[in-house]
């Protein structure tokens, strides 16, 4: 057994503890806004009930002066799942919102991830096999400039040529309007067929950095005494290359995977409000625009706890593909 | 954005054609140099350069790029080339200041903690790993977003403040690289203070590493002002790239084909940060090779 | 003289290197030939093409570099260096190499029988359960015990992954095998083992060896013959045995004269002062001309032609070989190169010690932060002023930690460290210590900010510990330094950046800071491992010189007990932190009393003993570590007793010195373990 019980509880006690850094941000947003958050709420009762402010404020303690109280009741009230009420979609609870939200934009991110990841790797080692040749320049200038591109960007650009001018795909949303004439089998091939130019705009612009990370580590791998070796021992250059050399420089792009996911995220969110996709982003989109604070907290919390929770399986993986990091 | 780029590690390059790429490296990083120095001229020369005033807005609507106006004009009856030159201002100082200040923390940060190591240096470097961890350009949006008002002075400092963790990482492993190296435990021996030490001994050795870790930071503060402008929780009244978009977004701008309106500005904001990731692969470049002739000696 | 046809034939090679400037000419027009079954030692300093040479031979030149003329031939067939797939049949099957990092030569992912079993399916069409027993087999030729198959190479010991890279190239039974610097990173004691076990398994394979070292004293006693390369050329090639007793050529008589020996009269080295040519421009004459002492004006125009010696294959490149003629009217021409008597030892001195240490200990967190490693335990050491204490010690023996606890860099956890017999307490470090004690470093490459003129670091010194002297008396005391390490002129060496400088002269200006605050304690931290031996000899030399001059008192830390003995008066052993045992050199070197001692005296190589012998000693003894209890050394002792397993043996003092064995004393009191 390479992993050790040691390594698995340190790991997850570092999630815990960013979890908990996450939450203690999330607490502090409203009080930035200066003044009491409680007034701030109450401020807000042409969008609800008195009724109901008075029973949210006694929910998460406001009604107590002292912070820490506020704090620790923000806790209980978390881990009971209740996340506020929404101001805007009154009286939907902020949860139910991002609940619905969150598998259109996990689906997104998945698939943006994975592919621009495999093609990424596969483009970065192609390059660093040819150092120097006119594809390896090719792609890694072109990567550079991907690199520099904002993804709010490229998805109008998408949006404009792909489905305004060429018609080839639609304006946005996840599912076609009429949705319910559809059988399941219809339904699916819809909902890929939305998803195809937002996917696209996350992949163009996240798999420049997987080129260029993975040509470098390769570029320094092929370098190597135990590279050279292999080829002393005569293997075939397909296994020098992929057995020998590919297995350790993708260790380090395994880690920038999980490194570059808070950007990936950021990107999403951004792309989501370009298609009017209907996941996190597009909610924090609306939040922000109607000032729908509890639903902004909320969001927040729930991609915090995702990309840690990433992180986290990332890191009780990753002992399993390096040996040499079993025990620390 | 993006997978962030790791600046601090030179590849060793005794493989095959590192001489092709040193040069590559160089020349590229002058066409970066080139494309910086087009974007500062017209930063600093926007009011010379423009040919309408940036406040007027009594030409038609939607009218496609013309003589009168070479990337047409805006669903306010503003003329785009006039608005883009002038957010060039916006972008290289919001990138730059920002840059400066997390770039400023993270080189204190990083090598306090790689240097100094002890508790101080761990808690630190906890620190950097946690913020690694949380999404900062999220947080950015929604501290942006709950903030009134931020304006360009808190865009800055927020960027800042959320900025500095990949120039700490890096500084900090390079620092520990070069702690390694005699001439600190030299410095030591010689009776000098830690602080002559890392500020006089060990800093002008990062210099190459801090400058492609700037222009990634900077890279990405310009990335994200653009990212806030767009959202409009930035500073919607002052003329950026970002602003541009949002307001092209808002207002439907790819239902009318404005593509005068949407390509400027976004292909402006990459290629400046192009030109930045540039300068910063010629460094490195550059760097490499220097530390590369010295081995061989 | 060999008529049957060579096992590796190389006519004429010449490898290139196309870098940014002139192409280099790292190896210029060499032939050689191996025969069957012998074992060709490739002699040279750093720089002289020797690993270049085999990387060429197999094919593998990383890509700058590329054999621009000449041929290789393998068993009289012409080696297809051009053709790729041509060559993949040939390597491992009839070539097999074993380069000098065992861990960076192993794929870190992969684990050992994997990467084994990879070389026999290259080649052949097996299943990989055979290729794996295959692998086992080797293994248990050299002493590697099967179940480390499933092992990844970094739960591996250096010398055991060492022995797996030789397993490996073995499994296809090549009929060469090229060994470029497989032991450098060993200690010696593994080292020896190691290579008594290839002579071993060449009698019963029969392959041929092609050896590459710097080590001279090492190549004397493993190999058959022997070839000296300088700056890509061949300058010597002779029997060993020859080439020890009749150096024909000035650089190998150098090389020869700056090895320190353990047996036999000491006498003075001399080195070889100067640096390697720059191989970028063209040598008209002999390459070895501006550092030869014996060179005429011809050498530096004339190409020398390699001639035969006295008939037999003893072959040599000098123009004063070619026509003694031309050395006539200098005085002993191709002589030996030795001058003066070897140094002296010091007198002993009355007064009490400079530096001292009073059972100082250092513990460090083991890694994966279970348990705690002793680094430095319980550790006694006097340093009188003017005189030489070494401290001999393989790696991981806690020498180099001892250095840095006697320079204060780190706080010890027991014991104290004393100036002048006042303990020095507390983690403050006052200007007055650093004043007094000074340090020369391992690495002179590295010992110099790159970003700053010598100058400057030098006047930091200086200006940190004078600070009263205005500007004027500052650079005259640090010309006066630089003269002292033989360097100048003052302003045109403060002038310039470290990469200026060869690492020989880095060394020498590591010195004069060291002597800028006019220091009476030296630590030198193994000042000459990164150095050619033919220079590092002049640093050694330097020390020496400062102590007589001076009355500087010398920490000399070092692994290479020969070297300990050429310049020391007293020597102290360390294993696993302690001080096994301690005494006058020549009573340590020539009676050594702890069995470790005893161990590292009959494993040291010398270029006057008897040849390694195939019937290898007990390999299990070696690769064991350190013992966490007991005797450290316990675990590896052929003397090991009961009492060694459990109680670490205490110090016992005699009329030669100390010994911490339990062989000679008691063990540990109690009070002293804590």
């Amino acid at each position: 057994m390479r992993v050790s019980a040691r390594y698995v509880l340190k790991r997850v006690g570092f999630a815990l503890l960013t979890l908990w850094a996450a939450v203690t941000a999330d607490f502090f947003l409203p009080r930035l806004m200066g003044g009491n958050p409680a007034e701030y709420i109450a401020s807000q009762t042409s969008l609800g009930s008195p009724q109901l402010i008075a029973a949210l404020k006694a929910e998460f303690g406001l009604t107590n002066p002292n912070p820490f109280y506020q704090y620790w009741r923000y806790f209980v009230e978390l881990a009971h799942g209740n996340l506020g009420v929404s101001y805007e979609y009154y009286p939907s609870r902020v949860g139910t919102l991002l609940w619905h939200a969150l598998p259109f934009t996990v689906g997104l991110l998945l698939v943006a991830v994975v592919i621009s990841f495999v093609v990424g790797i596969f483009l970065g080692m192609l390059c660093a096999w040819r150092p120097g040749s006119w594809f390896d320049s090719i792609v890694v200038g072109t990567s550079f400039y991907l690199h520099a591109v904002p993804y709010f960007w490229t998805a109008m650009l998408l949006l404009l040529f792909g489905a305004f001018d060429l018609k080839a795909f639609p304006l946005g949303h996840a599912l076609p309007a009429e949705a319910q004439n559809f059988g399941p089998a219809g339904l699916v091939v819809r909902v890929l067929w939305h998803g195809v130019l937002p996917v696209l705009s996350l992949l163009l612009v996240s798999i420049a950095g997987h080129v260029l990370v993975t040509r470098n580590n390769m570029l320094q791998a092929l370098s190597e005494d135990y590279v050279v070796l292999a080829r002393a021992k005569g293997l075939p250059e397909g296994q020098v290359r992929w057995r020998y050399a590919a297995r350790t420089a993708l260790l380090p792009s395994f880690t920038g995977l999980m490194l570059s996911l808070g950007h990936v995220v950021g990107g999403a969110l951004l792309t989501e409000i370009v298609f009017s996709y209907p996941g996190v982003g597009q909610l924090i989109y609306q939040a922000i625009l109607n000032h729908d604070y509890p639903v902004i907290q909320g969001a927040f919390l729930i991609v915090a706890l995702c990309v840690i929770a990433a992180n986290l399986m990332a890191d009780l993986v990753y002992p399993l593909v390096d040996p040499r990091v079993s025990l620390t | 954005m993006g997978v962030p780029l790791e600046a601090g590690r030179p590849v060793r390059s005794r493989d095959a054609g590192a001489a092709r790429r040193v040069r590559f490296g160089g020349t590229a990083g002058m066409v970066g140099a080139a494309i910086l120095l087009c974007f500062i001229l017209i930063a600093v020369f926007a009011p010379v350069l423009s040919p309408y005033s940036p406040h007027a807005s009594n030409f038609t609507p939607w009218q496609p790029p013309s003589a009168a106006h070479l990337l047409g004009t805006d669903d306010y009856g503003q003329d785009v080339l006039t608005q883009v030159l002038w957010g060039a201002r916006t972008s290289i100082v919001v990138g730059v200041a920002a840059g400066l200040l997390a770039s400023s923390l993270g080189v204190l940060v990083g090598l306090v903690a790689g240097y100094t190591g002890g508790w101080i240096g761990e808690v630190l470097m906890r620190l950097v790993d946690l913020l690694q961890v949380i999404p900062t350009i999220v947080l950015l949006i929604i501290i942006a977003a709950f903030v009134p008002s931020l304006g360009l002075g808190g865009e800055i400092l927020i960027i800042g403040f959320l900025s500095w963790v990949w120039m700490a990482r890096s500084i900090r492993s390079q620092v520990l690289s070069e702690s390694a190296r005699g001439y600190v435990e030299a410095s030591r021996v010689i009776g000098m203070s830690n602080a002559e030490i890392m500020f006089r001994e060990i800093l002008p050795n990062l210099l190459p590493v801090i400058l492609a870790n700037l222009v990634l930071v900077v890279t990405g503060a310009i990335l994200a002002e653009a990212s806030l402008d767009f959202l409009g929780i930035g500073s919607p009244n002052v003329i950026s790239w970002g602003t541009m978009l949002s307001l092209a977004f808002s207002t439907n701008a790819i239902l009318y084909n404005a593509w005068w309106w949407i390509a400027p500005p976004g292909f402006c904001i990459a290629t400046l940060c192009f030109a930045f990731i540039l300068i910063g692969n010629g460094v490195l470049a550059m760097y490499a090779q220097r530390r590369g002739s010295m081995a061989q000696h | 003289m060999v008529t049957a046809v060579p096992a590796l034939e190389v006519r004429n090679l010449s490898v290139v290197y196309d870098g940014v400037g002139a192409p280099v000419r790292a190896v210029d027009a060499v032939s050689l030939a191996l025969a069957k079954g012998e074992i060709l030692g490739l002699a040279g300093e750093s720089g002289s093409g020797k690993s270049t040479l085999a990387f060429a031979v197999t094919g593998l030149l990383k890509i700058p570099g590329r054999v621009a003329a000449g041929q290789v031939l393998l068993g009289g067939a012409p080696v297809p260096l051009q053709d790729e797939a041509a060559m993949r049949r040939i390597r491992w099957r009839r070539l097999a190499i074993v380069l000098q990092s065992s861990m960076n030569a192993l794929n870190p992912v992969l684990s050992v029988g994997q990467q084994m079993a990879d070389a026999v399916l290259a080649h052949e069409t097996v299943p990989y359960a055979r290729a794996l027993a295959r692998a086992a087999e080797m293994c248990d030729l050299v002493h590697v015990q099967r179940r480390y198959l499933a092992s990844y190479p970094h739960e591996l010991s250096g010398g055991m992954r060492q022995r797996v890279c030789i397993a490996m190239a073995l499994l296809l039974h090549p009929d060469v095998l090229i060994m470029d610097e497989p032991t450098t990173a060993l200690d010696v004691v593994v080292q020896k083992r190691i290579l008594e076990h290839v002579l071993q398994l060449r009698s019963r394979f029969g392959f041929s060896v092609l050896f590459i070292t710097h080590d001279l004293p090492l190549m004397l006693q493993f190999c058959d013959r022997i070839a000296v390369l300088y700056a890509g050329r061949l300058a010597e090639a002779a029997p060993a045995a020859e080439l020890r007793d009749r150096p024909a050529h000035p650089y190998t008589q150098g090389l020869l004269h700056a090895f320190p020996t353990l047996r036999g009269e000491r006498r003075a080295l001399t080195g070889i002062p100067g640096r390697a040519p720059d191989l970028r421009q063209p040598i008209p004459g002999c390459p070895f001309a501006p550092r030869c002492p014996v060179a005429v004006d011809v050498c530096s125009s004339r190409r020398p032609a390699l001639v035969r010696l006295g008939g037999g294959d003893h072959l040599a490149a000098c123009l004063l070989v070619e026509e003694p003629a031309l050395g006539k009217g200098r005085a002993g021409a191709p002589a030996v190169l030795c001058a003066d008597g070897a140094p002296r030892r010091a007198a002993a001195d009355r007064a009490g010690p400079v530096l001292a240490a009073h059972g100082v200990s250092k513990r460090f967190a083991a890694r994966g932060g279970r348990g705690t490693i002793r680094a430095v335990d319980s550790v006694d050491l006097e340093l009188h002023a003017g005189e030489i204490v070494a401290v001999v010690g393989e790696s991981g023996s806690g020498k180099s930690t001892l250095a840095r606890l006697l320079l204060r860099l780190m706080p010890p956890d027991g014991g104290v460290v004393a100036l002048d017999g006042r303990a020095l307490t507390g983690s403050k470090v006052d200007a007055g210590f650093r004043h007094r004690v000074q340090m020369v470093f391992q690495d002179p490459f590295s010992a110099f900010n790159p970003v700053w003129t010598v100058g400057r670091s030098i006047g930091r010194a200086v200006a940190l510990h004078h600070g009263r002297w205005d500007h004027a008396r500052r650079q005259a005391f640090a010309a006066r330094v630089l003269g002292d390490v033989g360097l100048g002129p003052a302003q045109e060496v403060l002038a310039k950046y470290p990469r200026e400088f060869s690492g020989g002269q880095l060394q020498r200006l590591v010195v004069a800071r060291a002597l800028a605050v006019e220091p009476e304690v030296l630590v030198a931290d193994e000042p000459t491992s990164m150095l050619d031996v033919s220079i590092g000899v002049e640093v050694l030399n330097l020390l020496h010189d400062l102590r007589q001059r001076r009355r500087i008192g010398v920490v000399y830390i070092t692994h290479n007990l020969a070297s300990a003995r050429y310049l020391a008066d007293r020597i102290l052993v360390m294993y696993g932190g302690q001080v096994v045992e301690s005494g006058g050199t020549e009573e340590v070197v020539r009676h050594p009393r702890h069995p470790y001692t005893q161990l590292l005296v009959a494993s040291a190589p010398e270029p006057g003993s008897a040849r390694l012998d195939a019937a290898a000693a007990e390999l299990a003894l070696v690769d064991a570590g350190i013992a966490a209890s007991g005797c450290p050394f316990h675990n590896r002792c052929p003397l090991a007793m009961e009492v060694c397993r459990t109680e670490v043996p205490g110090v016992t003092a005699t009329p030669q010195g100390t010994v911490r064995c339990h062989l000679y004393g008691g063990p540990e009191s109690v009070a002293q373990n804590t």
